[in-house]
């Protein structure tokens, strides 16, 4: 009989950080933080992660007999969008054409992933719909064999925020919030109402200015004009959480913050989930939250699955 | 919680043949030169194939044009040359007849009247050497390849040799080493901050010098905690300690950072060196921490320009953590040769930095 696992770990593979989480399932505590490099290009060739985190995740000293590994991968190129489909329609051929319209490419390059929500702005069903190239994710998976950890689950980390987000803001979940994940030259915002996503928009910073300035102006007209945003208005938003790798950054929030109505204030990724080890550390918790928000709320998620 | 898995298609896996199809798929997005990257894999044993069948078939072709072209020499000798080799010598008398054959057959040509050496044949005792039959072939000629085919072929046969990593600072490539420098200085700042003890030690100056070299003053009240704080260091591979003790319970202490080669560190270089100075000092700002540029020192290395700058400033240590961490993210060029930081005024820390940069 499979022993159940007891570790759930969380990896976001970003741009140019690889963070990690380690999440004890039965004490619902996190074990362990850990960040990394990413090798240079991994993106355009996931094959480079695998030597990486062989190397890794071998000197972090996880067990592979009693861990469960998932990562998430950057939303800003994939499809992930909110449509309402007819009640006679096949959720499945709804998605397959929406797919089809917004990339141009035959449905059959990606995988397809669908998760029914509550209705949406026009009061039919509502289906979130995230696919992925169907290449690039089994060079992911090839990568993670390599490493010696097979990849359970592969997220996207526009969603996985949305998870974190549950868990350590109970409080805000009857209100419409923005969370707003920047990992320069790229932000992204993930809509949330009444804790359910409602809409996603993505933010670039051009190449010649200053990465963060350009993504503040940028984000500024994405939150006031709603951009992305379905079924609500975004002069009802609340709260804007920051997060990634420059989810602390102070200017950022004070640009936001300036300009906007909402609370701008950084996510506290851990502000409702033990983390032992770093127990009285609140300055260092309070640092590194924001930047773990999408590597736990993979692990969270993966949790909840394991322990059903 | 949002619970979906990207690892496989939710309503209907896709078939070998249809996954095989999507790797000359564009991605939604291009990334720069993924077009390029990831299809030149797939399409490597396309072209081994193909260069086996029009090895092949060259070949296959060159022998049967070779064999071909022999017999049209023959064949066609009798239309073009006026006097064609006898083919089987027609020695003996044996051969008479057939050669008599021959001639019947060769007079229905006009052109056979013409040539008729085979009377002065008879005479020599030594036959020739018989040749193979020529035959008449069609001129075909198999497709040249381009220039460029073979070597690109064989380029991509070529097994990718992993390059090996340096395993000494010094044989980092300039880019490489001031990504080393942060990552080494981030890292054994990190390791002080982790493993000092809140009570019982106190830091006068701390010195960071590349590659990865510590050495502190300080003050100890309580020699357990300083125990302690050896301890930490030594379990979070700070190697070489040495420490000295001093007059009032001062001390001194040493220790290295073996070089990781495995640091992960992504080099960057390229832009403009005062520009990414200005970038250095625009995000220590950001994290609290006002430093200056106190002097600039332009030098050739190895026909690298190298720009080294002293920074002056003062900040806390979550600012000089979050400085060299922002510095690592945003792969800016900039590397450290020194980062001195000492009790300064009003509770403040007095920070040094001597920093490099490679490039125009």
């Amino acid at each position: 009989m499979a022993r159940k696992p007891l570790t759930a770990i969380g990896l976001e593979l970003g741009a140019r950080l690889v963070t990690l989480i380690a999440y004890d399932i039965s004490h619902r505590q996190v074990q362990l933080v850990a960040m990394e490099n990413a090798p240079q290009g991994w993106r355009e060739n996931p094959s480079l992660l695998g030597e990486m985190l062989k190397d890794w995740l071998g000197t972090l000293g996880l067990d592979k007999k009693t861990s469960v590994l998932c990562a998430c991968v950057s939303a800003h190129d994939a499809p992930l969008r909110l449509i309402e489909i007819d009640p006679e329609e096949s959720p499945e051929g709804a998605l397959r054409d929406e797919l089809t319209e917004w990339s141009g490419s035959p449905d059959t390059a990606f995988f397809v992933n669908g998760q029914a929500l509550s209705k949406g702005p026009h009061g039919l069903p509502a289906q979130l719909l995230a696919a992925y190239p169907c290449e690039r994710a089994e060079q992911l998976r090839a990568a993670f064999e390599t490493s010696g950890f097979p990849l359970a689950e592969l997220g996207l980390d526009a969603l996985s925020v949305v998870n974190a987000f549950e868990k350590c803001q109970p409080s805000w979940q009857d209100h419409l919030a923005a969370l707003v994940k920047i990992d320069a030259p790229i932000a992204q915002v993930s809509w949330v109402r009444e804790g359910q996503f409602a809409g996603h928009a993505v933010a670039f910073a051009p190449a010649d200015a200053d990465p963060l300035e350009s993504l503040s102006t940028e984000l500024l007209r994405i939150l006031k004009d709603g951009e992305g945003l379905c079924g609500a208005d975004a002069s009802d938003c609340r709260a804007v959480f920051l997060c990634g790798e420059q989810g602390g950054d102070a200017g950022v929030a004070s640009r936001l913050g300036a300009q906007l109505r909402a609370d701008v204030q950084a996510l506290d990724a851990f502000a409702h989930t033990p983390f032992p080890s770093l127990e009285g550390n609140t300055q260092q918790i309070a640092e590194i939250a924001p930047q773990c928000a999408a590597a736990l709320g993979m692990a969270l998620s993966l949790a909840e699955g394991v322990a059903r | 919680m949002i619970r979906i898995n990207l690892l496989s298609d939710k309503f209907e896996a896709p078939s070998k043949a249809a996954l095989s199809q999507t790797t000359s798929m564009p991605a939604l997005i291009p990334l720069p030169d993924e077009g390029e990257e990831t299809p030149r894999k797939s399409k490597l044993p396309l072209l081994l194939a193909l260069l086996v069948v029009v090895l092949a078939g060259g070949g296959g072709a060159y022998y049967y044009l070779s064999t071909q072209d022999a017999g049209d020499e023959e064949a066609e000798a009798p239309k073009a040359k006026p006097a064609p080799k006898p083919a089987p010598a027609p020695v003996a008398d044996t051969t008479k007849k057939d050669s008599t054959k021959n001639v019947k057959k060769d007079t229905a040509k006009p052109e056979v009247a013409v040539a008729k050496p085979a009377p002065e044949a008879p005479k020599k005792v030594t036959a020739p050497k018989p040749e193979a039959p020529e035959f008449v072939g069609p001129s075909v000629h198999a497709p040249a390849l381009s220039s460029s085919a073979l070597a690109e072929v064989l380029a991509q046969a070529k097994p990718h040799v992993a390059t090996e990593k340096p395993n000494r600072f010094d044989a980092l490539s300039p880019s490489g080493r001031t990504a080393y420098q942060k990552f080494a200085f981030q890292r054994i700042l990190s390791i002080l901050r982790q493993v000092t003890p809140a009570d019982g030690v106190g830091f006068s100056t701390v010195r960071i010098k590349s590659p990865g070299l510590l050495s502190i003053q300080g003050v100890t009240s309580k020699s357990d905690a300083f125990k302690t704080f050896q301890q930490g260091l030594t379990a979070q591979s700070l190697a070489d300690l040495a420490t000295a003790s001093g007059k009032g319970n001062s001390f001194a202490l040493v220790a290295r950072l073996p070089f990781n080669p495995s640091f992960g560190g992504s080099a960057a270089s390229g832009s403009d060196a005062r520009k990414s100075l200005q970038q250095g000092l625009d995000l220590a700002a950001s994290k609290g921490l006002t430093l200056k540029s106190a002097g600039e020192h332009v030098s050739t290395i190895g026909g690298a320009k190298r720009t080294s700058w002293v920074l002056k400033g003062q900040g806390g240590w979550d600012a000089v953590d979050a400085w060299l961490t922002g510095l690592q993210s945003m792969a800016n060029p900039l590397g450290f040769t020194e980062l001195s930081i000492a009790a300064g005024d009003k509770g403040k820390l007095q920070v040094t930095a001597t920093v490099v940069c490679y490039g125009p």
